[in-house]
């Protein structure tokens, strides 16, 4: 896939989206106008947006408890998911689903997951319906390197690789499994490096870097889709934010010069930086994009804000079919 | 009229599943030994050589993966049929299935639907002690969003897992090994039974014998050994425990006003409990005696053939239930 | 007798296991390799002393877990880029040998401050025109002969070519096997991927044996590091343009192509030449450097590359004397004391 202007700025828009979305509902969440727990994808969005870019409403993915930057680049709307968020009926998931459980199958998102490592078996079996139709699309698993340790990764992984499925593991590595160091939680370091285990390739992708990303996804994706089966592309990424929340808990499990050397690499400011550089996107043209979109997000809010609170009499309704 | 033909309760399971592939171009099986084996105790023999690899797949041993596949490609459009080899082994799994097949559809507000047939293994009998012989029903029932059934007879094998296949909700049908070998009528032709209706296998009036699966047959022995003595048991088979026949329970306590609640699965935190809740919700007035329990002690399912015998609920238990029952009254 | 062994974690792990067949290195495999050099250095001189890149990896500290040489990471500070290894490599200028595991990118970073100590280095990467494919262990036996004094580095350890680059605004930069200028724009997953976008190629080996653009190069002339020239090569930049040869190399491990050249010259050492029309330039294979589209670029090959150790050599050459109290007697002496 050629990476033309129009390539650059959708993965642009897309990781603007995100950052905005991100940002203001962290606001809204220590505010205290957001019911339960967010975790919010501010610094990881080369990841999501690099893939997505590739994704059709064909292709599924499956999300971890950190879902929403994988939903917007999945082209989820800000309206319904700040109403899914605030509990609003207009939801995405009519205030049933919350942050942990935001979705939309119209979009090819099976859904965050408040369950780590549950995606990846779901993602097997949404690439098996994919290769028992014979069409040419993929499916996409996101997890951390916290769900990395999980079993289900494991199962899938091997799953994956035995059927030859068209399906991409992409391991978002920032580091931490909740507030756990990944030195404390792995005695390796390249998450990648289990792919080989499972009799599939595994590469390590700067996840600051949307155009790594978008790369190494576009070359996963000819595999898949030539029937060579699974990749697992390792982003090495962080989060900006908490585990939880903005400032979340408070808690010192990582320090300040830690999150400030990441944040040079903010990949949101380095792909502007050199967009501006090819005459892309100027300076100013960049701050209009971020204003437009937060005008957007804004008008997100004002809706959900506005929507209706579920009836209680939809309490039962959507437990079956 | 010809003589109904009969099959074993495993053929059952067989002929259901190839009806299944043969009504449903989205539905596949996939599972442990499924496919170049046939099963196990052979409940898909013949599938892999007529309907070829792509209906029939077989799995690693992995059933959080098996129930992610079911998971999975439901929700992108496949009705698959997923067999977790016992009920036993849900506990490598019970993440994908309370966490992510029971709710998907309720988290995402109604948007996915998941039409997964779960076909599993129940009981014991076999002297295959604690971890390959359990009664884990009431596991699953407790969960909202999943449907339960357990057949005791090949005609409702056959005519609950078609059921279970149509149906857009997960479903898990829960059979029993010591009754594979159980021979019955069964119509050659596809069939259903109502998810969620008992039946009335055989009338009474002097006391209800609410139970399932395997149960069904000691309650039918129990019963004709009560009729010796001059009692008319009623025998209610479930065959759906989620949703459960609640009206056909209260219909038949309210006939007999005593009842005794039968299943092989331990008596503690059993579904005997739930019934009898909602018999005293319902018909309280009606009854002449205190609801009764049969079920397994509180204890792991034993190895030696002995202890197992002493284990698992029998005739003999449900008749004694009965005698007290009656004698209390 | 100081001997510096620097193992790169991020070689061999490049989107190249995607877009080509390449193998995955895991960095288990990496320690175990590292293992066994440590094993083949101690057997001959347990007086050695270890300096070694502290990798986040622990790849060579596992290694040494259980040896009785003496070790010490070098102290230094870490970005967790290429830099670590150039970085590394200072520090050990005062070594007999050094032992890199990695591929032509880790061993140009390694080059570019290494000086003229030898090295031997092992093949981890994805394109290793540059390292050797050996036995570790042997490897190891290579290292600690060297350090003990009893091989002639100047036989078994002569200076390669490397390609020396001069930017515009007076910037340089170094590669050990190629300079390629494409048209890519942006540094991505850092290989070079597209053959399309090739603009122009230096090379100061040419080996048809190898892969990457060394293989290209190769296949039209064989240039070795005893030559006293490398090669150029140009593609066309109009897919129309069919009057051009076609050379099929392996281009990336596991994958053949045909390529399309327009030119293809001689480069004198010591001759700088310009270059033009590329908007990027990658060495040893990775996208290092984005260029202005009317950038010129300056490359020079010169003989000052690292000193690389053929191993085989090496061995070889003690072979007559591997009775004599400096090799085979000398690790005997110090248990009897």
């Amino acid at each position: 896939m050629e990476l033309n202007n129009e390539v650059l700025l959708d993965i642009h828009r897309r990781m603007v989206r995100i950052r905005t979305f991100e940002t203001e509902a962290g606001k809204l969440a220590e505010a205290g106008k957001i019911p339960g727990a967010l975790h919010l994808y501010v610094g990881q969005e080369a990841v999501a947006s690099g893939i997505m870019a590739h994704l059709s409403n064909e292709d599924w993915i499956t999300s971890t408890h950190r879902g929403h930057g994988h939903l917007i680049a999945k082209g989820g709307e800000f309206g319904r998911m700040f109403a899914e968020l605030f509990g609003r009926a207009t939801g995405y998931c009519k205030g049933k689903g919350g942050s942990m459980h935001i979705s939309n199958m119209d979009l090819g998102m099976l859904g965050a997951n408040g369950i780590v490592g549950a995606g990846p078996p779901i993602a097997v079996g949404a690439a098996f319906s994919i290769k028992y139709r014979k069409t040419k699309n993929v499916a996409v698993t996101f997890f951390g390197d916290g769900a990395s340790n999980e079993g289900s990764f494991h199962e899938a992984a091997n799953m994956a690789a035995l059927y030859k499925l068209p399906l991409l593991f992409v391991c978002e590595n920032n580091g931490y499994g909740e507030y756990t160091a990944q030195a404390n939680h792995q005695a390796i370091v390249d998450v990648a490096d289990r792919a080989a285990g499972y009799g599939m390739p595994g590469v390590v992708v700067d996840g600051m870097d949307a155009v790594a990303v978008y790369e190494a996804a576009d070359a996963a994706i000819a595999r898949a889709t030539a029937g060579d089966g699974p990749s697992l592309l390792e982003c090495k990424t962080y989060r900006f934010f908490d585990h939880v929340g903005v400032r979340g808990m408070g808690l010192t499990y990582r320090t300040d010069e830690e999150l400030a050397e990441w944040q040079k690499r903010d990949p949101i400011h380095i792909f502007e930086a050199r967009l501006a550089e090819l005459g892309v996107v100027s300076k100013e043209e960049a701050v209009k994009i971020h204003e437009d979109v937060l005008t957007e997000v804004q008008a997100g809010i004002e809706f959900a804000e506005s929507s209706p609170l579920p009836d209680p009499a939809t309490l039962l309704e959507d437990v079956y079919a | 009229m010809a003589e109904a033909r009969e099959l074993t309760y495993i053929a059952a399971v067989a002929e259901a599943a190839k009806t299944v592939l043969l009504e449903q171009e989205n539905a596949f099986i996939a599972g442990e030994d499924v496919a170049g084996a046939g099963g196990v105790f052979g409940s898909y023999r013949g599938i892999l050589e007529e309907f070829g690899d792509q209906r029939i797949v077989d799995t690693p041993i992995s059933e959080e993966g098996i129930i992610g596949l079911g998971v999975g490609s439901a929700a992108t459009g496949l009705r698959p049929i997923v067999d977790i080899m016992f009920m036993d082994f849900m506990g490598e799994c019970m993440d994908e299935i309370a966490n992510q097949m029971a709710k998907m559809r309720y988290m995402f507000g109604g948007s996915a639907t998941l039409p997964i047939t779960v076909i599993t293994m129940s009981g014991g009998g076999m002297n295959m002690a604690a971890q390959h012989s359990q009664s884990l029903e009431a596991w699953i029932c407790h969960l909202p969003g999943l449907k339960v059934v357990a057949p005791s007879t090949p005609y409702d094998v056959k005519g609950l897992i078609i059921s279970a296949s149509r149906d857009d909700n997960p479903v898990f049908v829960v059979l029993n090994k010591l009754s594979l070998g159980n021979r019955g009528p069964v119509p050659e032709e596809s069939y259903t039974i109502p998810l969620g209706e008992a039946e009335v296998v055989r009338e009474g009036s002097d006391v209800s014998i609410v139970t399932y699966s395997r149960m069904v047959g000691e309650s039918m022995s129990a019963a004709n050994t009560l009729s010796e003595k001059g009692i008319d048991a009623e025998v209610l088979d479930l065959r759906s425990l989620q949703p459960m026949d609640t009206a056909a329970i209260v219909t038949s306590v309210k006939k007999t006003q005593r009842v005794v609640v039968v299943h092989e699965a331990v008596r503690f935190g059993g579904l005997g409990g739930e019934i009898a809740a909602q018999i005293q919700e319902e018909a309280f007035d009606y009854l002449d005696a205190p609801i009764a329990r049969v079920g397994a002690p509180f204890s792991p399912v034993p190895f030696s053939p002995v202890l197992e015998q002493a284990y698992i609920p029998n005739a003999d238990r449900i008749v004694a239930e009965v005698d007290k029952l009656l004698n209390a009254a | 007798m100081d001997i510096g062994i620097i193992a790169n974690p991020a070689s061999g792990k490049d989107i190249r296991r995607l877009t080509a067949r390449a193998s995955v290195f895991d960095n288990q495999e990496k320690s175990a390799i590292v293992r066994r050099c440590v094993a083949g250095i101690e057997g001959l001189c347990p007086d050695a002393r270890i300096h070694y890149y502290p990798d986040s990896h622990q790849i060579t500290a596992a290694a040494l877990v259980g040896s009785e040489l003496s070790s010490q990471p070098i102290d230094m500070k870490k970005t967790g880029t290429s830099q670590d290894s150039t970085e590394a490599a200072r520090h050990l200028r005062h070594a007999s040998v050094v032992i890199s595991l990695g591929g032509d990118g880790t061993n140009r970073a390694i080059g570019k401050s290494l000086g003229d100590v030898p090295l031997i280095a092992l093949s981890t990467g994805t394109n290793n025109a540059f390292p050797v494919f050996c036995e570790a262990t042997s490897a190891g036996m290579a290292a600690a002969y060297i350090a003990m004094g009893c091989v002639s580095t100047d036989e078994v350890a002569p200076s390669t070519k490397a390609l020396h680059v001069t930017y515009q605004n007076g910037d340089t930069d170094f590669a050990l096997i190629d300079v390629v200028g494409t048209r890519d724009l942006f540094y991505g997953s850092r290989a070079i991927l597209d053959p399309s976008n090739y603009v122009f190629a230096v090379l100061s080996v040419a080996d048809p044996s190898k892969v990457g653009m060394t293989a290209i190069g190769g296949m039209t002339q064989v240039v070795s590091d005893e030559h006293h020239y490398g090669l150029t090569l140009s593609f066309p930049q109009d897919s129309v343009d069919s009057s051009k040869k076609v050379v099929y190399a392996a281009v990336a491990p596991g994958l053949v192509r045909p390529i399309r050249l327009k030119d293809v010259g001689q480069i004198d050492i010591d001759k700088p030449l310009q270059f033009l029309g590329a908007t990027m330039l990658a060495f040893d294979g990775e996208r290092e450097r984005v260029l202005r589209a009317d950038e010129t670029v300056t490359v020079c090959v010169r003989r000052d590359g690292p000193r690389r150790v053929d191993v085989k050599a090496c061995i070889e050459s003690v072979v007559p004397s591997t009775m004599h109290p400096c090799v085979g007697l000398k690790r005997v002496e110090r248990h009897a004391n």
